[in-house]
């Protein structure tokens, strides 16, 4: 194939006149404006992690931004097209991914994630809009690759350094995840305000469902994001878990526990209502959080891995296409089939 | 076959009709296999001596044997060579046939052989047919220890069974499952696609308007 | 590809539909769609393979124009047309015949040739995995079994002439896969060693069950193991670990004897007179064909053997040589109960062999061994 593009655009600079079908209504959302908003509603989370994890949350972090921004931009280098970080959605990715880890992490597992996210799933795909599955999430898939690395957690409010490469095991205080906690059966040691709080071991950004949750609300508040997902996607788990307990003798106990452990919060407000791997229209959205739902508590349930949210997340990532199939709305004037 | 001719064949098998990268033939086996590079060898020459054999005898016998069984016919060859490679590799080099145990006998339905029997043992003499099996058995041997390489030196840390990378190397794991494997074959073909379309537009660039394809 | 119209001798190709056949019957266009779909993929690049590109024309025209009827079916008269049918499916069948009598030739005679040499490989692979549980070992004989799943092989071990142990090839489902270990038992149905022959586990986290220090763990325990109390688990390796555990159970539960008497089998019976098939719980007849016959012992009828295995009989029965040492402590020989001494010193002990080969006078004399 023959290759007419001889020309490289760096920047694209918006066009004077814009020629496109109606409807001409502008709203003055642009994706960077999104984009900002997203990074304002993790913020509660982000302060909240630095507080029980130290400030090495942040590194984590910082290097994940960074690692996202700087490989987008060199991909969109290489095969020469234009840059779109300004659109700040690599940095809302680096934002996620480093949520996504725990904080015991070397800063070398952000920066092989960020590449792989923003590259490989992303970026060959065709870049922003074009990807299939959640970057962030196959991202952190893809880290599992070091399991005895990725599945690291330290307690809360043990010190760990801020800035060094790679953190000194014997900083770490190791401590079971509630998660890990109830697959053999028992319920966590922790209380429940404070698993809703947040002062429990886990990834960075997993750990508060309470601040998550408000940042959900702006999010809500801001039209960023749609109901939806978020409640069939949390509304299933919790029917599920609370139908079917596996471990304490309190049925909304244990429903309450495993609803606000793991990436569950994080992963129904901010990775599932994701805009490009997400359904079009309400009932899908709807049928997608459902699905969502179901795989994770399986997964949690029988699969070999504690968490499910990452994995259940994926696959109905791939089942979108299906979804938004069966799902298509009437078209306006057009003629049903017994139309009298 | 004169020299030239025989270059250009490798030249086909090894890049611009490669059997994994570009015909995209026996895919299962080179996702498989590719573990270590010492099991792409393996795997490789064992599919090259059985292409080789088996382009051999089918072409021998194209014009005597009917048409309506010739699929059963090259199967039933085919297989009795992939049987009797087996049988060599299980008596005289057993930890090779240990590690690739079940794809040995898989050879059977690579379809790269097949292919080359039905498209061009069936029609040409011997000779050619044996070096075309000979070229194709080497593109994809190439093939699967490019692919093994990459899986082994990042997803182990090692070559060949001996460690390259220092201590400080965390090996990703992940090359090594399967979703890896497809994840590095994606990305060889990708590689080999876009040189392939460039040497395609250099090489139209030369002939002018000539039709001449070089193949 | 590019679509020039200098590139016209390729298009009419690009239109049939099958690449590799010289008669454009349907039905075989079919047949190389279905098992050689890539090839179609790839018409014109596999063309173009096919044939030297000088030729490309000739075998267009060829394919154009070359349609013979696939069947000899030229004839005017039925008869002639059935005449003609039945020589097609004479000759389609009995060239199909000769292609595979000659392919089952071949592979006969390979098979004939080589399959001494690959018995022998599978062997030694199995002898240096009882190597490394039973270190004095010297070889190792199957057992015939009754045994199915998971237990895949029940290797006697030798040491010389004295039976030390038993090998056992257990499959358990893991991780990533089926974990195929050797468990070695040793004097007093303990376990000697545990090796694992192959699995797919998770690298660092369930591989780490392939490590001899966790493996050695193992060592000396028998009855039914449970996790945490009899052996931990590897942390973050619950699965792979309780794999390992249910294939050592699986082997314990055989509740084999080392001794020279061999031992019992709780599912089977036992044949003490002959056997040609040997239990696991049958004494062992001699003269079997077993590598392993015993210098001195051998046919329990000859009374010189009988009057001499009766006197050493009641010393060291149930034990192999520690039992030797046993013997001076613990005259009486039914209190062989385990007691976690499974390495076997290699006495190599005359009296031994006797007692080893045949149990049939001893069960008599005495009640067999609980």
């Amino acid at each position: 194939m023959r290759n007419d593009q001889n020309v490289s655009t760096r920047i694209v600079t918006p066009p004077l006149l814009t020629v496109s079908p109606s409807p001409h209504i502008k709203k003055g959302i642009t994706t960077r404006g999104i984009m900002i908003d997203v990074v304002i509603a993790l913020l509660p989370a982000l302060v909240w992690s630095i507080y029980v994890f130290g400030f090495r949350s942040l590194s984590v972090v910082l290097v994940s931004v960074a690692s996202c921004v700087i490989f987008e931009a060199l991909f969109e280098l290489i095969i020469r097209k234009p840059i779109t970080v300004f659109d700040f959605s690599a940095v809302v990715s680096g934002v996620l991914l480093g949520f996504n880890m725990p904080v015991t992490v070397p800063l070398w597992i952000p920066i092989v994630g960020g590449a792989f996210a923003m590259i490989i799933v992303k970026g060959i795909f065709g870049g922003i809009g074009k990807n299939i599955v959640n970057p962030i999430l196959a991202a952190r898939v893809f880290l599992f690759s070091w399991t005895d690395i990725i599945n690291n957690f330290t307690a809360p409010m043990s010190k760990i350094s801020a800035l060094s490469f790679s953190v000194d095991s014997a900083d770490i205080v190791a401590s079971a995840t509630p998660l890990s906690s109830m697959k053999e059966g028992m319920l966590p040691d922790i209380s429940l305000v404070d698993m809703v709080i947040g002062t429990k071991s886990g990834c960075i950004g997993e750990i508060s469902g309470l601040l998550i949750a408000v940042g959900g609300i702006y999010l809500l508040a801001r039209k960023v994001i749609t109901w939806h997902i978020p409640v069939a996607y949390i509304g299933t788990v919790m029917l599920v878990t609370f139908l079917f307990p596996m471990a304490g003798d309190d049925a909304v106990q244990f429903m309450l526990y495993q609803t606000f452990s793991g990436g569950l919060i994080l992963g129904a407000i901010f990775m599932a209502t994701d805009y490009v791997t997400s359904p079009i229209t309400e009932t899908g959205k709807l049928i997608f959080g459902v699905g969502c739902g179901l795989l994770t508590v399986f997964i949690r349930y029988f699969g070999g891995y504690p968490e499910g949210v990452s994995f259940a997340i994926l696959i109905m990532n791939l089942l979108v296409g299906y979804i938004d199939k069966f799902t298509k709305p009437k078209r306006f004037g057009g003629v049903t089939k017994d139309a009298k | 076959m004169n020299g030239k001719k025989i270059l250009s064949q490798f030249k086909k098998g090894l890049l611009t009709r490669n059997p994994v990268f570009v015909q995209l033939l026996g895919m299962c086996s080179a996702l498989a296999v590719t573990t270590t590079v010492v099991n792409a060898l393996g795997m490789g020459l064992s599919v090259t001596a059985v292409l080789i054999c088996s382009n051999v005898i089918i072409s021998l016998l194209r014009n005597i044997i009917p048409r309506q069984i010739r699929i059963a016919s090259y199967i039933v060859i085919i297989s009795g060579f992939v049987t009797v490679v087996e049988m060599l590799l299980e008596a005289f080099a057993p930890t090779i046939s240990k590690s690739l145990g079940l794809f040995i006998p898989l050879i059977v339905v690579n379809c790269i052989i097949l292919a080359r029997a039905e498209a061009y043992a069936s029609k040409h003499e011997v000779l050619p047919s044996a070096i075309d099996g000979l070229t194709m058995g080497v593109g994809y041997t190439v093939a699967l220890v490019v692919l093994a390489f990459v899986r082994e030196l990042f997803g182990s840390g090692t070559v060949l069974g001996f460690t390259v990378f220092g201590d400080w190397y965390k090996p990703a794991s992940m090359l090594i499952s399967p979703a890896g494997a497809f994840i590095t074959l994606g990305c060889i073909i990708a590689v080999v696609q876009k040189f392939l379309m460039k040497k395609e537009d250099r090489d139209f660039k030369k002939e002018g308007s000539e039709g001449k394809l070089n193949g | 590809m590019q679509n020039k119209d200098n590139k016209r001798v390729r298009r009419p190709v690009k239109k049939i539909p099958s690449v590799s056949t010289n008669d454009t019957e349907i039905k075989d266009v079919d047949l190389v769609e279905e098992t050689s779909e890539p090839v179609i993929a790839e018409t014109p690049d596999t063309l173009s393979a096919v044939t030297d590109e000088e030729s490309i024309e000739a075998t267009v025209i060829e394919e154009i124009t070359d349609i013979p009827a696939a069947e000899p079916i030229t004839a005017d008269s039925e008869e002639e047309v059935g005449n003609a049918n039945i020589k097609s499916v004479l000759k389609t069948g009995g060239v199909l015949l000769i292609v595979c009598a000659m392919v089952t030739l071949v592979l006969s005679l390979v098979n004939f040739l080589t399959k001494d040499i690959a018995a022998e490989n599978k062997k030694n692979d199995r002898d240096l995995a009882i190597k490394e549980i039973f270190p004095t070992s010297t070889s190792s004989s199957e057992i015939e079994t009754t045994h199915g799943d998971p237990i895949n092989g029940v290797y006697k071990v030798m040491e010389n002439d004295t039976h030390i142990g038993y090998a056992v090839g257990v499959v358990t489902s893991g991780f990533g896969g089926d974990i195929e270990m050797l468990v070695g038992i040793g004097s007093g149905g303990t376990v000697s060693g545990v090796k694992i022959i192959s699995m797919s586990e998770t690298p660092n986290v369930g591989s780490r069950v392939n490590d001899s220090t966790y493996l050695s763990g193992y060592n000396g325990k028998s009855g039914a193991l449970s996790l945490k109390e009899d052996i931990d688990a590897i942390s973050g390796a619950t699965i792979s670990s309780k794999a390992v555990l249910d294939g050592v159970n699986a082997v314990l539960t055989l509740e084999l004897k080392v001794d020279g008497v061999t031992s019992e089998d709780t599912t089977t019976d036992v044949d003490t007179t002959e056997a040609v098939t040997i239990d696991v719980s049958t004494p062992i007849p001699p003269n079997e064909g077993l590598e392993t016959v015993p210098v001195t012992g051998e046919v329990p009828s000859l009374g010189f053997d009988t009057l001499y295995r009766e006197e050493t009989v009641a010393p060291p029965t149930e034990k192999d040589e520690t039992s030797i040492i046993d013997f001076v402590t613990e005259p009486d020989p039914e209190t062989s109960a385990p007691d976690g001494s499974e390495t076997t010193s290699s006495d190599g002990d005359v009296t031994e062999e006797p007692v080893s080969s045949d149990t049939a006078p001893m069960t008599d004399t005495e009640s067999p061994a609980a």
